[in-house]
């Protein structure tokens, strides 16, 4: 059932790649497309364990990073430290809901495009004008996300039951 | 004797009434025609719709065989409209690169199409369905009819992404066409948003005005003559303090969606 459940993933990777960046078929908010492998990723990492969500972090990371700037870096060392520690959150620490997996989300999203302006562009105005509608509208499908995952991880399991 | 007179009254009657027509009806018939066509021709559409009721019909299976038969012409039809929309596109696509082949002969050109844009890509760049496989390197100039977008950043084996003008990593030697000043240009964050880019490394005393429209220099990376854009206006760096114009560049490189790449051209440095 893990290898379903992997398939599942699988699938969901290239479909969040190819909606968010082929022209005209993810809808642009003020002229911005949310990156949807950020939430997708982490909402991996709300219900798998620290390893897995690591691997599928990297894996995220790496899509995003092949689809930016055609080398491995900024969003693949971003997405695995990302996944890890919110994995190691929500079985430790926090009871895993959807509003705990939003607010979690809102902060590591908050963060890394930030990081990313700082890097990338450097500019405060381009960061109000562009960076924020992207960290609400990549922020905004978390919970869609998050719904997916958490019926996959639930057909998969009960499977095994 | 008063029969005979009745039944001539009567004849001399009808042939005076007959008199009468023919004399209002000579020349031309338009008298005819008005009276008959009021009566008459309401009459006849009524029947001949009655008539065509019991014109003789088709059978049930000959008009299935016929229904199949238009729909089978109907679905040719169809599929060869759809061919001929995809040739006059292509046609209209490709027209619009015939004009930058006849400017530059020197081109060896590659057509290429926008298939991605990455949402973090802040200015404009895409990434086109060319690569390796066709011949393409990085550092290849992309244009379109209108002027120059950009240039090839990274290649993979049936990609490649380009980076535009807008973006702060171009440094493309241009001139003005009409005072002949050199500079380089290289886009902004802050003018980015707009669709603009500038000129900068232009003399203090530079003649560069309003409205002069910017190429190419021909530095070897890039082919010479190449349109890039117009100046919009003229400002000072707020780092360097030199003189800088803000061009607006003739092709909308957010709109692309086909593109050409230039592959090789007369004075190209290897």
């Amino acid at each position: 059932m893990k290898l379903i459940r992997y398939t599942a993933y699988a699938a969901e990777i290239l479909l969040a790649l190819t909606i968010q960046s082929v022209p005209y078929l993810l809808p642009t908010v003020f002229g911005e497309k949310a990156l949807l492998l950020l939430p997708l990723a982490l909402s991996f990492a709300v219900w798998e364990e620290e390893l897995p969500s690591a691997v599928l972090g990297a894996v995220c990371g790496m899509a995003a990073d092949l689809s930016f700037s055609g080398r491995v870096g900024f969003f693949s060392i971003f997405f695995v430290i990302a996944c890890y520690i919110l994995s190691r959150l929500m079985a430790d620490y926090i009871k895993t809901t959807c509003l705990t997996a939003v607010l979690a989300a809102a902060a590591v999203i908050v963060l890394v495009l930030s990081v990313h302006c700082i890097i990338f562009v450097g500019d405060t105005g381009f960061f109000v004008r562009h960076y924020a509608v992207r960290i609400l509208y990549t922020l905004a499908v978390m919970p869609l996300f998050y719904g997916l995952n958490k019926a996959v991880m639930a057909r998969t399991k009960r499977s095994m039951v | 004797m008063k029969k005979r007179k009745k039944r001539f009254r009567t004849l001399a009657a009808v042939a005076g009434i007959l008199l009468v027509l023919v004399l209002l009806t000579a020349g031309n018939g338009y008298v005819y025609d008005l009276v008959t066509g009021s009566v008459l021709t309401p009459l006849m559409q009524t029947a001949a719709q009655l008539g065509n009721s019991f014109a003789p019909q088709k059978s049930m299976e000959e008009l299935k065989q016929e229904n199949s038969r238009l729909q089978a012409e109907n679905n040719r039809l169809n599929d060869l409209l759809a061919d001929y929309d995809d040739i006059k596109e292509a046609n209209q696509e490709l027209s619009k690169f015939f004009d930058i082949k006849q400017e530059h002969q020197d081109f060896v050109l590659a057509t290429a199409s926008v298939i991605a844009r990455d949402p973090n890509e802040n200015f404009g760049g895409f990434t086109l369905d060319r690569g390796s496989v066709d011949g393409i390197a990085p550092n290849m100039p992309v244009l379109t009819e209108k002027g120059l977008v950009g240039w090839v950043n990274s290649v993979n084996v049936h990609t490649c992404k380009v980076t535009t003008l807008l973006s702060p990593e171009a440094g493309i030697a241009a001139a003005d066409k009409a005072c002949k000043e050199n500079g380089v240009i290289t886009g902004s964050a802050a003018l980015a948003d707009s669709g603009l880019t500038c000129l900068t490394n232009i003399r203090q005393s530079s003649k560069i005005a309003v409205n002069d429209i910017l190429v190419t220099a021909g530095s070897g990376v890039y082919p010479a003559n190449v349109k890039i854009g117009a100046v919009r206006y003229l400002t000072v760096d707020s780092y360097t303090g030199m003189p800088m114009a803000v061009v607006e560049p003739f092709e909308d490189a957010q709109e692309v969606s086909s593109v050409v790449i230039v592959k090789r051209f007369t004075g190209e440095k290897q």
